[in-house]
């Protein structure tokens, strides 16, 4: 039951053997709660998976920064199952294309069970998140790469846990065995040539990505990567852009939890992929990755003691998508003119005399966190209304981690209007300046000698 | 297209704030004229350590110092080497560095720097020529022994290094006191 940590190298965060974070005592009452709960069954469709252990319960979170709770049996694996739906339906994003996946498989919530067989009136799948969806996308996986296609899935999977995973061969054999419901999703997607190519190759991958073992570690890690726009935050690798994370995120908001979804997402608010191997993972943008193990499923086959562990902290703890606070005043951390803060440069008493009169003439806006378009937008009204004797004006970017690129065009723009406006209020001045630094200092060394 | 980018082009990009205020600073220092006199070596009388010091005194003191000349590059002062000198700057440029190269200051022509060896025992920092540097170096120990010929001069140079130092506080306060309070 200890919360063990696991750090990327170099990692400056390290807690002593004796320190436990308040988030380790939290989960651990958690697990103790909720492991009582003996409600739902173990699926069964599947003759292999029923022998799973009814009583196996773990929890992991896993942090942006790289850190990973753990408590319970959270190092005990299972097939992730329908969990592989979230994270394929990224790699094809990114392998195939988002015009070519987004062509043929929808993003509408069908409202209806994981294994429903019903496609959309255009015949195409509902979304990624059902089997008819996931099984057009590892066709279209399996169209680009042929034979290569699950040891491509397999590849990503892994690089999203920050490990090599394997493969349970008795659950694959036993999902080829009896996936007649899936071979019949197959056949039809490939009635109305959703599916191009082999039925029978193409279920083997799916069945194939169904069957990889996780733990509830691996898929928090996994989650984690998704929650940090497609960065492992545990081995550094960029597995897939932010541009196939958000679509993936949208799907999992949308349609993660089956004919759940829309009463999941009103009370937890996380984007979030079940699979009936008990495995629940959840991602919570900028800040956490969650995995809960218990094999115990309800009707829509959503594991139910994973259900209450997403429930209570995303109640305790507020997380919940959409009530976030935020302020677009907070981009900007610091401004003041060169009267209070000066360089490191010492100046001559005839140079500081000059500074002290003019000190209005170069403003400093200090930037600081993950810039937006409101951050931005609101800075552009900041330099049109502000100081209008400044005419030197410096951004510091050296606390601002990442900015969208439509804050990014705001700011180009605002900029550009910027020394526009300056070079009409102060004429010809604009154009002369200090020669750079190195013609500066020769000059200097010219002089001394 | 052109609008946007002919503009754009008065845009400098600096790795740290510091070199962007320090640029932003030499530019308002070149536009109201005071660029120019710069480059002149200065004596060591407009020194402000050795304010209000009479020339006798001065020509005393220059007596034990010893003309150093360094060159762009050179390091002059080690961090935790024995303080055993200070240094009047007369013409070039110095920094002041951490041993990870943040630099703490950089001083120029008319500035003293070591003279924290007045207080302290060991360099808390490196110092390097910038330029080729021409300065004067007074030994601690021939100090010592001018000190107890004039203390009146010795109290006058310690209540020079008390005005610099708060001076030196002063800016550093407003600045702490601006970059807290949001």
């Amino acid at each position: 039951m200890d919360a063990r940590t696991d750090l990327p190298a170099g990692s400056g965060i390290r807690m002593g053997s004796d320190v436990q974070p308040p988030l380790s005592r939290f989960l651990k009452r958690c697990h103790a709660e909720v492991a009582g709960d003996n409600r739902g069954a173990v699926a069964d469709y599947i003759p292999q998976l029923s022998k799973a252990n009814p009583g196996g319960f773990g929890i992991s979170i896993a942090t942006t920064d790289g850190y990973v709770y753990e408590v319970g049996d959270s190092d005990v694996p299972f097939t992730i199952q329908s969990i592989s739906k979230a994270f394929v339906f990224a790699l094809a994003l990114e392998t195939i294309g988002a015009e070519r996946v987004e062509g043929v498989i929808g993003v509408e919530p069908s409202g209806e069970a994981f294994n429903s067989v019903r496609l959309r009136a255009d015949n195409r799948p509902f979304n990624p998140m059902v089997n008819a969806g996931a099984i057009a996308c590892s066709g279209l996986i399996y169209d680009a790469q042929g034979k290569d296609a699950f040891g491509c899935i397999l590849a990503a999977l892994s690089a999203f846990a920050g490990r090599k995973l394997g493969v349970d061969e008795a659950i694959f054999a036993s999902e080829r065995a009896t996936g007649d419901r899936n071979r019949a999703i197959a056949y039809l997607l490939r009635n109305y040539a959703v599916i191009k190519g082999d039925v029978d190759a193409v279920l083997d991958v799916y069945f194939g990505q169904c069957s990889v073992l996780v733990t509830a570690r691996d898929i928090a890690v996994m989650a984690a990567t998704l929650a940090n726009r497609g960065l492992n935050p545990l081995s550094g690798e960029q597995v897939v852009s932010p541009y196939a994370v958000a679509r993936t995120l949208s799907v999992m908001t949308s349609s993660g939890m089956y004919d759940y979804a829309g009463e999941w997402i009103y009370r937890v608010g996380m984007p979030a992929k079940s699979g009936v191997g008990g495995g629940i993972v959840a991602a919570l943008p900028t800040q956490l990755g969650l995995g809960t193990y218990s094999p115990l499923l309800d009707s829509h086959g959503n594991s139910v003691r994973g259900l209450r562990v997403c429930a209570a902290l995303s109640s305790h703890f507020d997380l919940h998508l959409f009530n976030r606070g935020g302020d677009v005043r907070n981009g900007i951390v610091a401004d003041y003119d060169i009267g209070g803060v000066s360089s490191r440069r010492n100046r001559q008493p005839h140079e500081q005399k000059i500074l002290d009169e003019h000190h209005t003439d170069c403003h400093v806006y200090e930037l600081t966190g993950a810039l937006t378009f409101g951050s931005i937008e609101y800075l552009s009204r900041r330099l049109v209304q502000g100081q209008p004797q400044s005419q030197l004006v410096v951004l510091d970017f050296n606390r601002v981690p990442t900015i969208t690129r439509a804050a990014g065009r705001l700011l180009a723009a605002s900029l550009a209007d910027l020394i526009v406006r300056i070079a009409a209020a102060i004429g010809g001045r604009c154009g002369h300046e200090v020669p750079d630094r190195t013609a500066l200092k020769a000059a200097k060394i010219s002089c001394s000698r | 297209m052109k609008s946007l980018i002919e503009p754009l082009s008065k845009l400098r990009k600096f790795p740290v704030l510091d070199e962007a205020i320090e640029w932003a600073e030499d530019q308002i220092i070149y536009r109201y004229g005071g660029y120019g006199r710069l480059h002149d070596p200065t004596t060591l009388p407009e020194q402000q350590l050795l304010d209000g010091l009479t020339t006798g005194e001065i020509e005393a003191l220059e007596a034990l110092m010893t003309s150093r000349t360094y060159q762009a590059g050179q390091r002059i002062i080690g961090a935790e080497e024995p303080a055993s000198s200070l240094f009047f700057l007369q013409s070039g440029m110095v920094s002041v560095k951490l041993a990870n190269g943040v630099r703490l200051a950089t001083l120029v022509a008319g500035m003293v720097f070591g003279e924290m060896a007045l207080l302290e025992d060991r360099r808390s920092a490196d110092v390097w020529a910038d330029t080729v540097v021409q300065c004067f170096e007074l030994p601690l120990s021939a100090y010592a022994g001018f000190r107890e010929n004039h203390p009146a001069v010795g109290e006058r140079i310690v209540r020079n290094l008390a005005v610099l130092l708060a001076k030196r506080l002063i800016l550093a306060n407003t600045k702490i006191d601006l970059l807290t309070s949001y």
